[in-house]
């Protein structure tokens, strides 16, 4: 029997319902946010001076799969100095930069947050991933593939068979049971299997003669005839590279006749990474007013902002060559694969230091992409988990979009060279908690394409996150010490309607969907594709064809989007 | 002085990294006798596990008598007073110590003075394996203090070491100093082989035989003598410049009379060829 519940006295920030503060009751049965409930038998939340949220929503941190869990082995000393003991409810769990699978679902749901995304996911290892995500309790979850360096993927473009590549790509995605498409440094890994990158988007990928601007352009056109229903998520070439910013500013341009209508076609993910200006890490400067600049004039991207912390992490991308790079750099333990003919990967642990001038120009560039683009409904908050540091350090990043003071107060600790340079000292904007509440959970979830999710509208999903703030005695701007403190531990977390924490503690361990996409292709092109594919499958991969598909009872709440795609 | 005894052999590991000057200054036994310890997974007392007696002077130190081999974190992340224990000591004694002296009577088990950063642990016994090294993943070592061991040590001795010295009268095992990157190890006795690998910086000091030499290492020369801290040993020995592979400038003294096995290596690199 589900209970029926009513948040009575909040001030309700509901972005995508257009609601900023005002008190509105949300009513909630079965599971979904319904017009009105019997206030006699519902149980009661009094939120009176508190904050109602959507329940938050990530679209890119790395909780799961084969790199995240290589992390946990590398990374020992990182479990010993963070630690979980088990109380009733919750299982005991370790580590800070790369939290156990538990311990990473009660942290989200501390913070108020309920649905979550992995963003690559090597296919060849998706089976472990979705394992990891079985255990992974408290929050919705999915992945996304990693299709930017997949040989098919490659070949059809370079034969100009966009139709069959959206075929292919829709049972990939389908059999892997992924969300969306992923590219990550497009080309560049590919190159990496022989030791080489690429260094522009038109730099030609080592046998198959073609850049990463085709396979952008060409994903892009798969993901439009697939229906999907986020964007192409681009991890950039070029990533953490000084000068970089004009790869980003060429990625965006190169989809931007594709665009159809005013929906955004391409993600440009943890974009603080991808927006280095200068030539070498001395002369390291921020190109985010540049991208800021070409953002707030065009409407077919969105970004997320990679946002770093001065704290020790560890990153983990599948940019095999960008990772080496680090660990050239920092002469860390590292960890470094090629998976097959699919993608890379590598792992290399961090500290991001507020003496070091290029970390400092690091952290301004976060910020500055987020405060100099106009519409919040573009930009969202990240930290690129665990590469820019863990997620659980989300309100520090909104203190710092909320307050002026607060980014002074770091500013003050920073390199001094660095802060001479910054835009940031000169900007005045600060986030409000509408804006907040659009960075964190309607942004995303409506980047994603999840209708349910990202809002209290009647019907929508009844994931709601409520904050012990009072956003009228509260000025975050002078206070955000306090909004901080409300934002790490919320005062409720209700998860498919009911109550998961309370007091900043989990109350009831419950376990979230996994959300798929499963695309329709017209069988006959679908047939064909498969036909061609099967024996040099056999050629290429260790694993079967036929044996490839997960099926759908391994994973343990199977949530599937049925999408129909154009071809 | 608090003098502890155990009241049985203990069969579980013991974690009591209560067991400090710093803990104990200020207390009364009773209040000493209700410090929290763990008995494998079970919570007990101090008191439920040793007997006490009291002394009134020296104040800051504590005396353990008996057998503490299961006995883990002894002085762990001290700062000031002494330690003295007739008997063995387990696992991680004075881990993280940051000042004071500890004395052993006896043998220490692993990771005795990991990671310390100041203060003087001496045992008269021998030593386990991860001697002044860190924890597993980390990479912050030894960062000053004295560790004197007059029996053997295990393996990797020294690890991540950066500053601070070690000396050992016995021999050492496997990967002495490895990834060391400052500090300074004597060991009057034998070595196993791979020691230095991946050190960049420090000075290692073998008196006795060094199983074999890692390769990544080169020859500087013979000095007749070496300084370590203020002792100065007489050699003569060969001057090992390595790890290579790590671009490393640490410095491997071994003995040349003792290694003989060495000799016609250093002729054919000092001939260039
Ligand atoms: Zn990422």
């Amino acid at each position: 029997m589900m209970m029926e519940l009513l948040i009575k006295n909040g001030f309700v920030y509901d972005p995508i319902n257009g609601i900023d503060g005002e008190r509105v009751d949300i009513a909630i049965k079965d599971g979904r946010i319904v017009e009105r409930v019997d206030e006699r038998r519902a149980e009661i939340i009094d939120a009176s001076g508190m904050i109602v949220m959507p329940g938050g929503v990530d679209l890119h941190s790395h909780i799961v799969g084969g790199k995240v869990n290589s992390g946990r082995l590398l990374r020992p000393e990182d479990h010993r100095k963070d630690y979980e003991v088990k109380t009733k409810v919750t299982r005991s769990g370790v580590g800070y930069s790369i939290p156990s699978t538990f311990t990473t679902g009660y942290r989200y749901s501390r913070m108020g947050y309920t649905t979550v995304m992995d963003p690559a996911i090597a296919p060849l290892k998706a089976r472990h991933a979705h394992e990891e995500l079985n255990d992974t309790p408290m929050i919705d979850k999915g992945f996304y593939p990693l299709l930017g360096d997949w040989w098919f993927v490659l070949e059809f473009i370079r034969d100009g068979k966009i139709e069959e590549c959206a075929a292919h790509v829709a049972w990939l995605i389908s059999s892997v049971k992924g969300y969306a498409i992923k590219l990550v440094n497009p080309g560049g890994l590919e190159a990496w299997g022989f030791g080489r990158n690429v260094d522009s988007i038109d730099d030609p990928v080592p046998y198959f003669n073609i850049t990463p601007r085709d396979i952008i352009r060409g994903l892009c056109k798969v993901n439009q005839l697939l229906n999907l229903p986020h964007a192409i998520h681009i991890h950039t070439n070029n990533l953490g590279k000084p000068g970089n910013y004009t790869t980003t500013l060429d990625t965006m341009k190169c989809v931007e006749d594709l665009a159809i209508d005013d929906k955004p076609i391409a993600h440009v993910t943890h974009c603080q990474f991808n927006a280095f200006k200068g030539v070498n890490w001395k002369t390291l400067a921020s190109g985010a007013p540049e991208i800021a600049d070409y953002v707030n004039k065009h409407k077919h991207v969105t970004l997320d902002m990679g946002q770093i912390i001065f704290t020790d992490t560890t990153t983990m991308t599948a940019d095999g060559p960008f990772q080496y790079i680090l660990y050239k750099l920092t002469g860390n333990k590292w960890v470094n694969s090629d998976v097959e003919t699919e993608t890379s990967a590598g792992i290399v642990p961090i500290r991001y230091r507020r003496a070091s001038y290029a970390n400092a120009v690091q952290w301004s560039i976060g910020l500055e992409l987020a405060l100099l683009i106009k519409d919040t409904w573009k930009v969202y908050l990240t930290t690129d988990h665990p590469n820019g540091g863990p997620f659980t350090e989300y309100p520090r990043v909104i203190a710092w979009l909320m307050s002026r003071i607060a980014r002074e107060r770091t500013m003050k600790r920073l390199n001094k060279r660095a802060v001479a340079k910054m835009t940031l000292p000169s900007i005045d904007r600060e986030y409000t908690f509408y804006e907040i509440a659009i960075a964190t959970r309607a942004g995303p979830a409506r980047s994603l394409g999840l209708k349910n999710k990202g809002h209290l509208g009647v019907g929508a999903d009844a994931d709601v996150a409520i904050y012990d703030v009072n956003p009228k005695e509260v000025n975050p701007s002078r206070q955000y010490k306090l909004v901080r403190r409300a934002f790490r531990r919320a005062a409720y977390t209700i998860k498919s309607g009911e109550v998961v924490v309370k007091n900043g503690e989990i109350v009831k361990s419950m376990m979230g969907d996994t959300i798929w996409c499963n695309i329709h292709v017209m069988p006959s092109l679908a047939e064909d594709v498969a036909k061609g594919l099967k024996k040099r499958f056999r050629e290429y991969w260790t694993v079967e064809y036929d044996n490839y598909p997960i099926p759908e009872k391994y994973l343990s709440i199977s949530y599937p989007m049925e999408i129909k795609a154009k071809v | 002085m608090i003098i502890l005894r155990p009241k049985k052999e203990f069969k579980a590991p013991i974690i009591a990294e209560c067991i400090s000057p710093d803990v104990f200054m200020g207390k009364s036994i009773d209040e000493v006798a209700k410090l929290k310890v763990y008995e494998g997974n079970k919570e007990r007392t101090l008191g439920e596990l040793f007997n006490f007696s009291y002394e009134k002077e020296p104040e800051d130190k504590i005396m353990i008598i008996g057998d503490v081999s299961k006995v883990r974190k002894i002085g762990f992340n001290m700062r000031k007073g002494e330690i003295e224990v007739k008997g063995d000591v387990g696992m991680h004694l004075g881990a993280e110590m940051k000042g004071g002296k500890i004395t052993v009577f006896g043998s220490a088990g692993s990771w005795a003075g990991s990671a310390m950063s100041d203060g003087l642990i001496e045992v008269h016994g021998s030593a386990g394996d991860f001697l002044g090294a860190p924890l597993r993943g980390s990479t912050s070592g030894m960062s000053g203090g004295t560790i004197v061991v007059h029996s053997n040590v295990g393996d990797e001795a020294g690890a991540y070491m950066r500053d601070g010295s070690i000396r050992i009268h016995g021999s050492a095992g496997q990967f002495l100093g490895l990834r060391m990157r400052g500090g300074a190890i004597l060991v009057l006795g034998d070595a196993d082989s791979r020691a230095g690998a991946f050190m960049t910086g420090g000075r290692i000091v073998i008196c006795g035989t060094l199983r074999s030499l890692l390769p990544a290492f080169t020859i500087e020369g013979v000095r007749p003598s070496i300084k370590v801290g203020p002792e100065k040993v007489s050699g003569p020995f060969y001057l090992f410049v390595g790890d290579l592979t790590e671009g490393g400038d640490g410095q491997l003294f071994v003995s040349k009379v003792r290694n003989p096995h060495l000799s016609p290596l250093v002729t054919k690199v000092m001939a260039g060829e």
